[in-house]
């Protein structure tokens, strides 16, 4: 598969991801380079794959933990919690009206726990299924269920508890 | 899936990831392109080179050996030169080297048969050499070298 191809399909959802993952957009550019630089490396093992959305995110996480690896840093410190919001909040739009919407929501899933939060981030944003979280992260379907549950009981607490 | 859930994902839906800025797919392909070239030591062109060098010379190796042997065995047949065997030269001269030492035991006799034995290998070999040799000489009198 072409380069080009590839960033069409997965590109802007791979940056995305990168972005809160890593919480800086500077970071997730790097690393989404070295994620192509891989995934044209693996090239030849393309015909092999079944499930192409799943692997190339696969890549991509694996490569974000090297990342934070590198920096020792394996999640993002819960203390950042505000530093993260303000890139969540940048990286997403919205057609609502109301800014504050945008920025509680932002609060909130910087306030997750780094795995609820990826599970969130992954089905609603980069629009995977879970079953296909589940083969990204290397977890079992269930465990992915339940910290999509876990993870929305968590974000609408938050929210409610923002509103209050 | 429960009330609040699906409440969640619909207030969810009302969110979109933001479009990376005009120009981001340009300028992130040209620089992971540009670093691919400088990771390529072996770019498609030369792996094709040195396949075809390597066909060659495989192709070159056996085509010669088959030559030299089909040449050595020309030209035996046409200077009639016939190579005597190591076991063939043992087996005729053995009987005349124990009638030459009587007086030796059976136990004296085997290590003078087994240095004899060498002795007469070494010689062979030798004359083979000088077989050879005088083989080439020949190929290149009759060529006119």
């Amino acid at each position: 598969m072409k380069l080009e191809e590839l960033y069409d399909r997965y590109g802007e959802r791979l940056h995305h991801y990168l972005t809160i993952k890593l919480a800086s957009a500077e970071d997730a550019e790097d690393i989404l380079q070295e994620v192509f630089l891989r995934l044209a490396r693996y090239s030849i093992r393309w015909k092999l794959i079944k499930n192409e959305e799943p692997y190339v995110f696969r890549v991509a996480r694996n490569e974000a933990n090297r990342f934070l690896k590198r920096k020792h840093q394996n999640q993002i410190n819960p203390e950042n919690a505000p530093a993260l919001a303000r890139v969540i909040n940048e990286s997403l739009v919205t057609d609502c009206p109301d800014r504050s919407d945008k920025e509680s929501l932002s609060l909130a899933l910087a306030k997750l726990p780094e795995e609820q939060r990826e599970v969130v981030v992954l089905k609603f944003f980069e629009e995977l299924s879970l079953k296909e979280i589940a083969a990204a992260c290397g977890l079992s379907p269930n465990t992915v269920a339940s910290r999509y549950r876990y993870g929305l009981t968590k974000l609408k607490s938050l929210l409610e508890a923002r509103d209050d | 899936m429960t009330d609040p859930e699906k409440e969640m994902e619909s207030y969810l839906s009302r969110f979109k990831r933001r479009l990376p800025p005009p120009g981001f797919k340009e300028q992130l392909l040209s620089r992971v392109e540009e670093r691919r070239k400088l990771e390529q030591v072996m770019t498609p062109a030369k792996w094709k080179i040195a396949c075809t060098c390597l066909v060659l010379a495989v192709i070159f190796l056996a085509a010669n050996v088959f030559i030299v042997r089909n040449e050595k065995q020309h030209l035996s047949a046409l200077l009639n030169i016939n190579q005597a065997t190591e076991s063939g030269i043992v087996e005729e001269s053995l009987p005349s080297l124990l009638a030459d030492i009587p007086e030796l035991t059976g136990l004296e006799k085997y290590p003078q048969i087994l240095k004899w034995q060498s002795r007469e290998k070494a010689e062979s070999r030798n004359q083979k050499v000088e077989d050879y040799l005088n083989l080439l000489n020949i190929k290149e009198e009759y060529n006119g070298i």
